[in-house]
């Protein structure tokens, strides 16, 4: 069967033709060939929560990754190791903090797990070594606790700094 | 959603990202950014506590914001120091060891015996899917071992790493034992018998090394005669083993194999002392057809280190026997094999690369020439992965050649680079070699010169930006007095000044194959543009010249606009 194709449709309405094999990797898609028999290649699958940048990028992984065998069973207890992204990946994952997040987000309702905790570790790394003030400038996030609760959050802090 | 942001993803995904945090990253930093990540980080279960680098401070934050039972996984690390004992200290007096009821996962690195029991013994250890204790010394666990082995059956452990050397020695592995993944150090063939044969669950093994001895070779010789079938002693429960440093040889591994006809997983990494028959491909082709018929995922990785007096073996010599449909088409299999351009170190490798986390792999050379089983082209790699360039790669299957080698800005010493020289003096596929910004020296420039003096087959040449000045010019002058292939040379910025400019002019007095030639950058002026102007008046195959940011004033622009307009 290799080489035959789908296709998919984003939520603006572009279609993009897959190799069956590549688009099995998200296990969303491959459920709805299996379940609803949705494999005459006239028939559309329709992506509404994903735009067309994202899905070209996500075809785009998938595509790189097509060959890679399951992960092993014995990864899973190994400690998490964040350094190990591929260096594809991380060119791969060079983008905008917008564009990134909706990877995440495609990544999730795609069920591609691979994808999935590639983005994940790329975001832990961006957190990682970080100060609370370090991490709301880096995500452009507000410190939106009131001066008491602030007070107390620091108390936790300032006790074991006595030490 | 247009450009989402961090706070809109759903729970579940911050779970994800928590997933690759530590501790003290989720309680002590998240957890004060907003009020959105205080509420995630206060309903967190999954934690993971390591005492590797955490500090004291940090441990006494942490038990006061995480709740015992919210921690699924603790590391105990100890570096053989007083300062790692008074963490653990620390940590047994501000947590009660019995309250940690979730964990799933126990680390012990370099714990000495009596810490591991204690843990062992006042843990919950009913829901712990893992039991890991590695140490690089021998003995450290002493008696815990007994412990060990009792809490893995009374608590139905199913995975445990128990890395310690000839720690085997020391275990009796109990009846009705519920281990399903087990990890080792070293173990004998003898041990590794037993291993299969008392372990009845076990699915998947890892270990270092399975030693071979004479003895064990002969007594295997004569259980196979003796039972007169090997049928036997199959041990049909395994399904994935992975030897990680192995250092037998090709009938060990056969011998090992033998045993396990079950396998659908092998892993072999092995460092070799010989170019032996471990390499060759229709060895391992036959050793998996006849041993292991349910094998769907093999994961090779061998490395050799050549004497430099000895020829290396072609790419294509190794690669060629996986190029079988037994492994191309029946295991989809895909083989790489590359060389160090400056070390004379050979791999051999089932891609994607199975050893990434050891270091000794990685560490020699700059550039690899990557030959791989399923498309047939080299390609020319950079150690940190990213890629220099790759061939391009003509359609014709048998053709299997570098056309392309492009090396810039990268510092190696002219020693390193004289390989690569030697090396273009016998090649005869380059075509395209570009160096630039490399610091090419007067003695790098004079091995280059000699190479291209030789050689045939290079048609665009690029050494750019390599700040040689007239001396490294007269070098490269030389060698190409008598070239008659190269179409396209660019020199731009190498500080070349007019008699560098006039040796050029020599070299190009004859020359009737260059059309495209840059010395923009460089200290020519008019007197220099006299003597090329000269050397090529006859010329009539020169198309571009470029001349851009030299010294050259008004006149010398005359000169060649002239000469070169009747060359369109």
């Amino acid at each position: 069967m290799a080489g035959h194709k789908i296709k998919l449709q984003s939520s603006d309405g572009d279609t993009f033709d897959v190799e069956v094999e590549i688009a099995k990797q998200s296990a969303t898609i491959k459920t709805m060939l299996e379940d609803l028999g949705m494999d005459e290649e006239e028939d559309v699958i329709p992506l509404p929560n994903v735009n067309s940048a994202i899905l070209k990028k996500v075809i785009q992984w998938a595509t790189h990754h097509k060959d890679d065998p399951p992960p092993p069973e014995d990864d899973e207890n190994r400690e998490k190791n964040t350094n190990d992204i591929s260096s594809w990946d991380q060119d791969f994952l060079k983008v905008d903090q917008g564009t990134l997040f909706e990877l995440i987000l495609a990544a999730n309702y795609l069920d591609i797990k691979g994808l999935l905790d590639v983005t994940c570790k790329t975001v832990a790394n961006m957190i990682k070594g970080k100060t609370p003030e370090e991490i709301r400038r880096t995500f452009n996030i507000k410190n939106d606790f009131t001066p008491q609760e602030e007070e107390q959050i620091k108390k936790e802090n300032e006790w074991c700094e006595e030490k | 959603m247009s450009n989402p942001t961090l706070l809109d993803l759903p729970l579940e995904l911050f779970h994800g990202i928590f997933e690759h945090l530590d501790t003290e990253t989720i309680a002590i930093s998240v957890r004060c950014v907003c009020k959105k990540l205080f509420n995630i980080a206060n309903n967190y279960d999954k934690f993971k506590l390591s005492l590797a680098r955490i500090y004291g401070s940090d441990l006494v934050s942490i038990s006061r914001i995480v709740e015992p039972v919210n921690f699924v996984s603790l590391a105990i690390y100890v570096y053989s120091d007083y300062h790692q004992y008074g963490k653990i200290n620390l940590f047994l007096s501000l947590f009660k060891l019995n309250s940690f009821t979730q964990l799933r996962s126990l680390y012990f690195y370099s714990t000495s015996g009596d810490t591991v029991e204690l843990f062992l013994q006042q843990v919950p250890l009913g829901n712990l899917g893992l039991l890991s204790i590695i140490n690089t010394r021998d003995g450290i666990l002493g008696r815990a071992i007994k412990q060990t082995l009792q809490s893995v059956v009374q608590f139905n452990i199913p995975k445990l790493q128990i890395y310690e050397p000839k720690c085997l020695e020391r275990i009796n592995w109990p009846a009705q034992c519920p281990l399903e993944y087990l990890m080792l150090a070293d173990c004998s063939f003898s041990q590794y018998r037993s291993v299969l044969s008392e372990l009845s669950n076990l699915r998947m093994l890892i270990v270092d090394n399975i030693k071979m001895t004479d003895k064990d070779l002969k007594t295997q010789e004569e259980f196979s005669i003796s039972q007169n079938a090997a049928k036997t002693q199959d041990c049909q429960h395994l399904t994935s083993l992975s030897i990680v440093k192995f250092d037998g040889t090709m009938e060990d591994i056969e011998l090992i194999l033998s045993l396990t006809p079950s396998l659908t997983r092998l892993r072999l990494i092995s460092c070799r002392k010989k170019f032996d028959s471990t390499f060759d491909g229709s060895t391992w082709e036959r050793t998996i057809g006849s041993k292991l018929p349910l094998l769907k995922n093999f994961e090779l990785f061998l490395s050799h280190e050549f004497w430099r007096d000895v020829k290396f073996p072609l790419l294509c010599e190794i690669i060629a026997p996986f190029q079988s449909t037994f492994w191309l088409n029946q295991k989809h299999c895909n083989f790489s094999a590359d060389y160090d351009l400056w070390n004379p170190i050979i791999r051999l490798y089932t891609t994607p690369i199975c050893a990434t986390n050891d270091q000794h792999y990685y560490s020699s050379g700059y550039f690899k020439c990557v030959l791989s089983s399923k498309e047939s082209r080299y390609s020319i790699t950079q150690n940190q992965g990213c890629s220099v360039h790759f061939s391009d790669y003509s359609k014709t299957a048998l053709v299997q050649t570098i056309t392309t080698l492009s090396i810039k800005e990268i510092k190696v010493g002219s020693n390193e680079m004289k390989h690569l020289y030697s090396a273009l003096e016998k090649n005869t596929t380059i075509e395209d070699l570009a160096l630039r910004d490399i610091k090419l020296d007067n003695n790098g420039l004079k091995s280059l010169a000699h190479a291209l003096s030789v050689n045939k087959t290079i048609i665009k040449l690029n050494i750019s930006s390599n700040r040689f000045g007239d001396d490294g010019m007269k070098h490269l002058a030389e060698a190409l007095h008598n070239n008659t292939t190269m179409t396209m040379l660019n020199i731009s910025y190498n500080n070349v000044g007019d008699d560098g400019a006039r040796d050029l002019a020599n070299a190009l007095y004859n020359n009737k194959t260059l059309t495209n030639l840059n010395l923009s950058g460089n200290d020519i002026t008019n007197i220099g543009v006299e003597h090329l102007f000269v050397a090529l008046q006859d010329n009539s195959t020169l198309k571009v010249l470029e001349l851009g940011s030299c010294k050259t004033g008004h006149k010398g622009a005359m000169h060649l606009a002239c000469l070169l307009r009747t060359n369109q």
